[in-house]
């Protein structure tokens, strides 16, 4: 019996953040997901900003803490001869690898597999841009390139003024490590069903573009480009778009008739200079100025909440300190209270995913090697003094 | 080769959404190989049919020719069937027992409007799946709340990241928070499919718009765990790079990026511009004096490239190791030449809608995209092959129950 991923196993061989998130997917449904860390240094995301006090260290980056949540640490560098050993005993029993790095990591394949080798393995692989193309080994050290050509900045921002990008990495980073997990669960699924493992390859600027509304396929139908409005959308409702609260912002997504005329009885604005579609896209600016007068005059959370029970959909823009705070989260505890040795208690990001009204919960990161020992003698046979002595030749 | 594309062969999920959130994680299913089928009633289309048809010339049968709703549901087989009625509710527990998953995003009080929540579907078939998607969850003071991509945006956390400095919220036109939440969606049925493989019971996946959002900002969110600290809105500043953003071009509305992370990549660029002297003072010698003048830094920048041609100028920069990408557009997109070398969009013929390029699930499965079969589907489409050849009706019967409105092909007006 097994619960959600339980028993799959999963060997992770990242830097970027895309390769850790999927992972992360993983391991916290329950896979059993071992990273392979370089011996002394550890995987890229260790090095990932921000640092707990902002001090830097291997166990202090807030997106280490985050993304190797539930997941086991072992050190070893699979490009020496027993490193490669170990690494082909471990293959030989997962189901799923996750890769990222330039240097490919040697895999048995079915021509050159020891006995017992699993050739069920799904193999996903995570890059910047897709080989094939142009754009192969374009230079990426943030996301502004990905998120460039990926259809993402030309969305954000003011009309005429320059596109943007969020200030948060993760909003574009993880999309293809989520993609990921997801089409890495199907291939897993289909190499049990059909014995033969998949390669999956993945890339963060196809991610990107295939995660916007559809824009390029909407250009050839209809031969409108949709590109950012600032804070408004362009092309649904005037009043799908952001309003002054007397204490911040709000947003709103009226975009149907109903909804819009709902606001506007709420708002105490007469309906009838705006009682079509088309009178309200004529007399746009009038529209949205007589509702922000009503909105200014009230609270975030005034606005959101008589809103919402007027079956008008509104939300309070939150700062990250309120999100904390929600009702509806606190309601469903959606935030976990993780323990680590060196971070301390913190509050983490939990599975967006309730199963049976039942969320599963997160593991803490490990410390740099913290399993190698583990794996290495309960679960491969070497002995404790293999294991010094491959400490000592730096292979783990 | 395009066997292998099929990862969900043999998987049957009944598609019970709308818009854009609920669709996504059946789509990707679709995509994957899953027999998907979606459920709409002639009384009450997936409202997506009505988006982006404006500028249609004939009206004729413009539910067929959303290219949202079309996009959105492809690779889906598509019936109609009135949940309200106890024929429509009669069958639909039919397909549920020869089903893996449902998957929905009605309110959280409808299903059990027509008797069909998780329990009852549970007995009739015990390992089935239902993802119920939502904006708040199946549960708490705000169940009943809805939610669009801007109000999961808004609520999450999102929109206090994306914007200029100290200007106030900007909306994603990428529409973030509706993907966020049909990845999870669809990664939390697969898990659960899984487990259902292995045990024989199925679960009841709660996905709500706002939690989905959140874990997409976790930078921002471990930052404020770790050293309390409340990110905020930056415009396009990175704080250990300078320049960095997107800088105008020769054109209309053309960007290009730019990214300069070391000296080296600063000295590419001056040699680039042709070193002009504003550049060579002490106001720019260091990263961290970059980074202190970027204001005025970004300005002198752009004031160049805005007389560069934005895909020479980032080739350049590209080609001597400096980050550097045009801002593409959508009408772009389809002219890229990385897309196009990879075959990324699909052309694909429909009825109504003509033939148009799709864009590919992101994923290259033993070196092959999924194809895209068919988009749409029509209204009603399939109601033959899934009533007849799944459920094993006759044609009769089949008329009897379009008599009736419980099936149908054509809006009810």
């Amino acid at each position: 019996m097994s619960a959600l991923l339980e028993r799959v196993r999963v060997l992770e061989l990242t830097d970027g953040l895309p390769g850790a998130m999927c992972g992360k997917m993983m391991a916290a449904a329950g896979a059993d997901v071992i990273l392979v860390e370089p011996p002394e240094t550890g995987v890229g995301v260790r090095w990932e900003p921000p640092f707990l006090d902002d001090i830097r260290g291997p166990d202090r980056s807030g997106l280490f803490l985050y993304t190797a949540g539930g997941k086991r640490s072992l050190t070893l560098d699979p490009s020496t001869p027993d490193g490669r050993e170990i690494f082909t005993r471990l293959l030989t029993h997962a189901d799923i690898l996750i890769e990222d790095r330039a240097e490919k990591t040697p895999v048995v394949s079915a021509e050159n597999a020891p006995p017992g080798f699993n050739p069920r393995l799904v193999r996903i692989t995570l890059r910047k841009f897709s080989p094939g193309g142009p754009y192969e080994n374009y230079a990426a050290e943030t996301e502004l390139e990905p998120a460039a050509l990926g259809g993402w900045m030309i969305q954000l921002g003011d009309v005429g003024r320059t596109p943007l990008l969020s200030n948060s990495r993760t909003m574009t980073a993880f999309v293809p490590g989520v993609m990921g997990a997801i089409t890495g669960i199907a291939a897993y699924l289909s190499a049990r069903q059909t014995g033969a493992g998949v390669n999956l390859d993945l890339s963060e600027h196809e991610a990107l573009l295939f995660n916007t509304r559809y824009n390029e396929t909407y250009f050839s139908y209809t031969g409108m480009e949709i590109k950012r409005h600032g804070k408004s959308f362009a092309g649904w409702s005037p009043t799908y778009r952001v309003f002054d609260a007397a204490d911040g912002f709000v947003s709103c997504a009226a975009s149907t008739d109903a909804q819009v005329e709902l606001f506007l009885q709420l708002a105490g604005v007469g309906l009838e200079p705006f009682a079509t579609r088309e009178a309200r896209y004529d007399r746009a600016e009038e529209l949205v100025a007589r509702l922000n007068d009503w909105t200014k005059s009230k609270t975030r959370e005034e606005i959101f909440h008589q809103g919402q029970q007027w079956r008008v959909p509104m939300g309070a823009a939150s700062t990250l300190d309120e999100v904390m705070g929600l009702a509806q989260l606190k309601h469903r505890t959606y935030f976990d209270e993780i323990d680590h040795p060196v971070a301390g208690r913190r509050a983490y990001p939990g599975l967006p995913l309730r199963f049976d009204d039942s969320r599963p919960r997160s593991g803490r990161a490990p410390l740099l090697g913290e399993h190698t020992a583990a794996i290495l003698c309960d679960e491969l046979g070497y002995s404790r003094d293999d294991v010094a002595a491959l400490m000592n030749l730096r292979v783990v | 080769m395009t066997m292998k594309t099929k990862l969900l062969e043999g998987t049957r999920v009944l598609d019970l959404t709308i818009f854009l959130a609920g669709p996504m994680p059946s789509l990707i299913l679709a995509d994957l190989g899953a027999e998907v089928i979606k459920i709409e009633a002639i009384q009450r289309l997936d409202g997506f049919r009505a988006y982006g048809t404006p500028s249609l010339a004939s009206k004729e049968a413009a539910y067929e020719r959303s290219p949202l709703f079309n996009t959105g549901n492809r690779n889906k087989r598509g019936i109609t069937l009135n949940l309200a009625t106890p024929d429509g509710v009669k069958l639909f527990k039919q397909l549920v027992a020869k089903s893996d998953a449902v998957v929905t995003n009605f309110s959280p009080r409808v299903l059990p409007q027509f008797g069909l929540e998780f329990a009852v579907l549970r007995e009739i078939n015990p390992a089935i799946v239902l993802t119920s998607v939502s904006g708040f969850g199946q549960d708490g003071p705000w169940r009943d709340y809805v939610s669009f991509a801007a109000i999961g945006e808004a609520l999450s956390g999102i929109s206090s990241l994306c914007g200029y400095t100290n200007e106030g919220v900007v909306l994603n036109g990428v529409g973030v928070s509706d993907f966020y939440t049909g990845l999870m969606a669809a990664f939390g049925t697969l898990a659960a499919i899984r487990e259902a493989r292995e045990t024989g019971r199925g679960r009841h996946v709660d996905v709500a718009q706002l939690e989905a959002s959140v874990p997409f900002i976790a930078d921002a969110f471990m930052e404020f765990s770790l050293n309390g600290r409340t990110r905020a809105a930056a415009t396009n500043d990175d704080p250990a790079r300078a320049p960095h953003g997107a800088f105008p071009a020769r054109g209309d509305d053309a960007w290009v990026t730019i990214s300069v992370g070391s000296d080296d990549q600063w000295r590419v660029l001056l040699d680039v511009m042709g070193t002009p002297q504003w550049a060579r003072g002490e106001e720019f010698a260091t990263l961290l004096k970059r980074h202190h003048n970027r204001a005025r830094l970004n300005d002198l920048v752009a004031k160049w490239t805005a007389t560069q041609n934005k895909e020479e100028l980032s080739r350049e920069l590209q080609r001597r190791g400096v980050p550097s990408a045009p801002v593409r557009t959508p009408a772009e997109h389809l002219h890229d030449p990385q897309l196009q070398a990879t075959g990324f969009f699909q052309q694909v013929d429909h009825k109504y809608a003509g033939r148009h390029p799709y864009p590919s699930l992101p994923v290259r499965i033993d070196g092959a995209y999924p194809p895209i079969n068919r988009v749409g589907p029509l209204l009603g489409e399939d109601n033959h092959y899934v009533f007849t050849k799944i459920l094993g009706l006759d044609d009769s019967e089949l008329a009897r129950l379009e008599k009736a409105g419980v099936i149908g092909n054509r809006p009810a007006s």
